[in-house]
């Protein structure tokens, strides 16, 4: 629904313009076109993490072969169970599920499966416009806590109590730009270095801009001439705002408080306005109905992010954190528990499908989608139909500027010979350095050394190169 | 740990033939009793190295309350307790204020005025006060059509059960707060996969094993294998097998992991490859069945035992032979020797304050709650948790701890009733809990993780424009309890007879509880004005320009101070002859009060 802006809300926003560029928020010049986007120019990358540690052999599985031994067959005979299958399962029955329930895809020479029910994925990588990024490494500790934080920070070898900035926020210095956070609370990923002491251990807030929720932003504000109790004090705390907040240091537990109060009133109004110009569309409206097969809060995120691309220039960020909670910790019944939350992200009717229909040929043309998880799973699967925790992972990355393909051994030959071994899991072998500092050279050239300036002696498979995977 | 006796052991020595369904129902009273009667027990008192209590000369009222609004949910003592509190010793104090009895009267009186509901009386458990608010019985005043969502058939009878034992006067706050912590961040127990009666029978046996002083393991123990935990891991399939595990990992990685804090740093290969291995089968031969839930198979909140299907024999793990008949026994076993391992003597402690009091521990503060929590022989979470709330460290300028959605809603909730009627007519809208901050008791955020912290309250704007607009926009719950004003007389000393001065700080050190730290200049100017006047600051220091806001230099200047002066001066009209006035009065009082309430001081709290 459109609104006409009032004169009222041209002087807040004229109002909040001033009081942003005073607290030193130059980067604010809002740029609106007919459609309510700013144009996209530069790149756009969008970080979902998926917590958990999803199994994306799931996702992608060999081509299933007859013959014994070969890694078609080996290894869905080890997964039969995570399949839905008996653990005994005939070759005939595990073929029934490969031709049914799994789309054929190449490249390079690897032959696999995409699961049937992620069919816009499917197409996308028929289109050369999504990467699977394999057997990367981000931590080896098969810990969700642990690994999650340190996927986030970017930082292989940080230990348990090492808590330190993000990626994206490191990115974000580098490239000048914030970073938007649309989860509820701000991931990891989007802290970002203290400016003067840019070492892992220190954070900085200063460039999160907070958007759960585009929609609903800002603060109410108080009539010029209060009536009603809760008027007054709404003018009250306005007020008590405004002043207490500069008599609170930088470093005081309260100050992140005063500053959501600040950037809820101040960009608020500015995104208030950009967002009664953007109209939802039909196709990530449709997430949020009745019938929809995409849940509450992936539709919510996908909107938002959708929002966000929208403002960019009201809130100065390329950079967006998302996340997609759902049973990706699959110990048990692998197959009924993870594939529903498969279809919600990656089906023709889900949420990524949505949000790249309704985008405008330029933000879509700029837009990256990284998503993945913080560790793998074991190669067998066990008893109770699921996997275990593991380590090397898959990322998928979905764009138009996404050179598409398999990068990195999807299935090496070598697992054959451990897959029966308690324990033993997917290997990674490519730091998220590297994987990860490709996107940082493509979002700002020569950014890699200085989000992840230990790199050089970060793994990475012999011979894979991904100085090509984006820019396409 | 001593191991008892099966009671069937004894009949068969004695050649007695007894009844199969005899034998089965001695063995089910022998299960629910032991859990008591044999286990070992470990002191709750007594002073511990690396936690040095505050002097006497410190120790005061804003220390007592410090404790009570991070441990209790706020507590429900009155004044005149709390200077009690503050003139004893603080090692005499805290064994009155922290105790997991089913009632703690000192800490929780009961509400006088509700005749017939003796709560003081009433079985303290989630089950029993859930069986008791859903009852026709003439002592509970819960409204008729709220007392269903009692019921544990009804989805959340569990969150809404557990959100009034926290708050009715006469049970235990502290002991619903450390039940809240254990079941939502620590070892955790999601209404999304494990049933209400689960969940019920999960919470009432910790706290009843921490009442009894069972050492800290013994009762990880008994969470271990707990129905709820059962169902949330899907340990109940776990079975062994002609030697073959047919198990699911999850639990037994979490065992350790969120049991004790241990990850196998340094020892990984055996960590994962043996120690986490076995504890699977180790938990292999569990069943659930039932006493009330219709569905045993999922619902059932009972567990049973057995040896069929369970790994025979010993197992290693953490490099020991670890022995048992089934499951229980074996994690009973196995939790004596997790207890001892280095990383539980390292992180465990971490991991408890951490939780509960403090979100940001420095090396030496961890090294000092290491200290205390090692120099115990048998862990015990009341002693650990009594010293620590006095300590020097608890009471340190250093410590913040931030309140995550439910410990802030607990907290003002129980500081501001005065009577157990405001909770059982949902005066604070505990649906904005729910469905706008999205935050259910039982339902944690991060799953098996924990639910939101009180980092991530404080980090989020989101949740901080659902507070301050449910504070502002939604006020006449602050002011009006059945369409009558609420009566601040109730709780303020000496009956209201107040200045305004004295009922700000009496608001301030009740529900901030800083000790008026953070009560400056322009909050004593907003509050005055809105207790004296029922209006903003603005037009009441500035009447001919109340659009310009109010600065903090005019009120710094001498105009001003003399306006704060006369403004603070004047007297509370709560006891008036005329009755709207009265009415008014309150009113002003309760605008105050939500003020304060918005302000980023109730929040967060710092030790010092």
């Amino acid at each position: 629904m459109r609104h006409q802006p009032s004169r009222r809300l041209f002087l807040k926003r004229q109002l909040a313009l001033t009081a942003l560029a005073a607290n030193g928020l130059s980067w604010v010049s809002p740029q609106a076109r007919a459609d309510g986007f700013a144009a996209h120019t530069q790149p756009y990358f969008a970080n979902m993490m998926l917590n958990g540690g999803p199994d994306m052999r799931h996702l992608l599985m060999p081509a299933f072969s007859s013959i014994a031994s070969t890694y078609g067959n080996v290894f869905w005979r080890a997964r039969a169970r995570a399949q839905g299958q008996p653990g005994d399962a005939t070759n005939d029955a595990l073929e029934t599920r490969w031709n049914a329930d799994y789309l054929a895809a190449a490249s390079g020479g690897t032959e696999f499966g995409i699961l049937k029910r992620c069919g816009w994925l499917h197409d996308m990588f028929t289109a050369g416009k999504v990467a699977f990024v394999c057997a990367v490494l981000g931590d080896s500790s098969r810990d969700h806590e642990q690994a999650t934080r340190n996927m986030e920070m970017g930082n292989r070898l940080a230990n348990k109590v090492t808590y330190g900035n993000g990626w994206g926020g490191r990115l974000g210095l580098a490239a000048s730009s914030n970073v938007v956070a649309l989860t509820t609370t701000p991931r990891r990923f989007t802290f970002g270095p203290n400016p003067n002491a840019p070492d892992l251990a220190q954070v900085d807030m200063s460039r999160v801009v907070p958007v759960a929720n585009a929609r609903e932003f800002g603060l109410p504000e108080s009539p010029d001439d209060p009536e009603w109790y809760h008027h007054t004090v709404m003018r009250g705390l306005i007020d008590y705002y405004a002043e207490r907040r500069v008599t609170v240091g930088q470093s005081s537990v309260y100050h992140p408080i005063f500053e959501h109060e600040r950037e809820l009133r101040e960009l608020g109004v500015l995104i208030d306005q950009r967002m009664a110009g953007v109209d939802v569309p039909p196709a990530l409206d449709a997430l949020f109905a009745d019938g929809s097969i995409v849940g509450y809060d992936l539709a919510l995120q996908m909107r938002n992010l959708y929002d966000a691309l929208a403002m960019h220039d009201v809130i100065g960020a390329r950079i967006a954190s998302l996340e997609y909670n759902a049973a990706w910790d699959s110990h048990d019944n692998q197959r009924d528990t993870m594939e529903d939350s498969l279809e919600q992200l990656f089906a023709a009717n889900g949420a990524c499908a949505a949000l790249w229909s309704a985008l405008p040929d330029d933000a879509r043309g700029q837009l990256t989608l990284m998503i993945g998880g913080e560790f793998g799973r074991q190669l067998h699967d066990n008893g109770g139909n699921g996997t275990d925790h593991g380590e090397g992972t898959v990322m998928i990355l979905i764009g138009d500027q996404v050179a598409g393909g398999v990068y990195g051994s999807m299935f090496p030959e070598e697992e054959l010979a451990r897959i029966d071994e308690p324990g033993a899991d997917i290997h990674g072998l490519n730091a998220i350095d590297h994987v990860f500092g490709a996107v940082c050279d493509w979002f700002q050239p020569a950014s890699k050394a200085q989000v992840f300036p230990d790199y050089a002696t970060a793994p990475l498979e012999e011979g894979l190169d991904l100085g090509a995977l984006l820019g396409a | 740990m001593c191991q008892p006796r099966p009671v069937f052991n004894i009949f068969h020595a004695s050649r007695v033939r007894v009844p199969y369904a005899v034998l089965l129902a001695l063995g089910a009273l022998w299960l629910s009793a032991s859990a008591v009667l044999a286990a070992d027990t470990a002191p709750a008192t007594g002073a511990l190295p690396g936690l040095p209590a505050v002097s006497n000369a410190r120790w005061n009222d804003t220390e007592v309350r410090k404790v009570l609004h991070t441990f209790a949910f706020g507590g429900h003592a009155s004044d005149a307790q709390i200077r009690a509190w503050a003139a004893m010793t603080p090692q005499s104090a805290i064994e009155q204020m922290l105790t997991f009895a089913a009632h703690n009267l000192l800490l929780s009186p009961p509400d006088r005025r509700l005749k017939r509901e003796k709560m003081d009386t009433r079985v303290q458990t989630l089950r029993g006060l859930g069986n008791f608010f859903a009852s026709a019985n003439s002592g509970n005043y819960m409204p008729i059509d709220r007392r269903e969502s009692f019921l544990r058939s009804e989805w959340n009878a569990a969150a809404d059960t557990w959100s009034m034992a926290a708050r009715v006067r006469g049970g235990n706050p502290f002991r619903h707060r450390v039940g809240y912590w254990w079941l939502n961040h620590y070892l955790v127990a999601s209404h999304t996969a494990a049933s209400t009666w689960q969940l019920v029978r999960y919470y009432d046996d910790v706290l009843a094993a921490l009442a009894a002083n069972r050492p800290f393991e013994d009762i990880v123990a008994v969470a271990a294998v707990a129905a709820a935990i059962n169902q949330q891991y899907g340990t109940q399939y776990n079975r062994f097998w002609d030697g073959t595990c047919y198990c699911n990992e999850d639990f037994a990685r979490e065992f350790h992991q969120l049991g004790f804090g241990i990850l196998g740093v340094g020892d990984s290969d055996y960590h994962e490859f043996t120690s986490i291995k076995n504890t699977a089968k180790a938990l292999t031969g569990m069943r659930l069945t039932s006493s009330e839930a219709p569905n045993p198979e999922w619902e059932g909140e009972r567990v049973v035992f057995e040896t069929e299907g369970h790994v025979p024999g010993a197992v290693e793990i953490q490099r020991k032979s670890i022995a048992g008949a089934a499951a229980r026994e074996k994690i009973a076993a196995l939790a004596d020797i997790s207890i001892k391992h280095p990383e539980a003597r390292a992180n465990l402690p971490i991991i408890i304050i951490q939780g509960l009091a403090d979100d940001e521990i420095s090396s030496a503060e961890a090294q000092a709650l290491r200290t205390a929590w090692n120099a115990m022989p048998k862990k015990n979470l009341l002693r650990f948790l009594r010293a620590y709330a006095i300590s020097k460290l608890f009471h340190a300028r250093a410590r913040t701890k931030r309140l995550n959605s439910i410990e802030r809603f607990m907290t003002i909730a129980n500081r501001f009733a005065d009577s157990n009627i405001e909770h059982y007519r949902d005066h604070f809208g505990i649906w904005r809990l729910y469905w706008d901050e999205e935050v259910l008791p039982f339902v944690p955020w991060h799953e098996v993780f924990g639910h939101q912290t009180g980092v991530e309250a404080a980090s989020s704007a989101q949740i901080f424009s659902k507070h301050y607009n449910a504070t502002t926009q939604d006020i006449w719950r602050y002011l009006v309890q059945e369409d009558r004003p609420k009566d601040w007389r109730r709780l303020m000393p000496n009956e209201g007879h107040l200045t305004v001065r004295e009922a700000a700080e009496w608001l301030w050190r009740r529900f901030v509880a800083d000790g008026l730290r953070n009560f400056g200049a322009l909050e004593r100017a907003h509050m005055y004005a809105l207790i004296a006047h029922g209006t903003d600051a603005a037009e009441v220091f500035s009447p001919t320009t109340p659009n310009g806001g109010l600065s903090l230099s005019a009120i710094q200047s001498a105009a001003g101070q003399l306006r704060l002066t006369q403004l603070g001066n004047m007297r509370l009209k709560l006891n008036h002859t005329n009755a709207d006035v009265r009415a008014t009065a309150n009113q002003y009082v309760g605008t105050a009060f939500a003020f304060m309430i918005a302000t980023p001081f109730m929040l967060v709290q710092e030790g010092g």
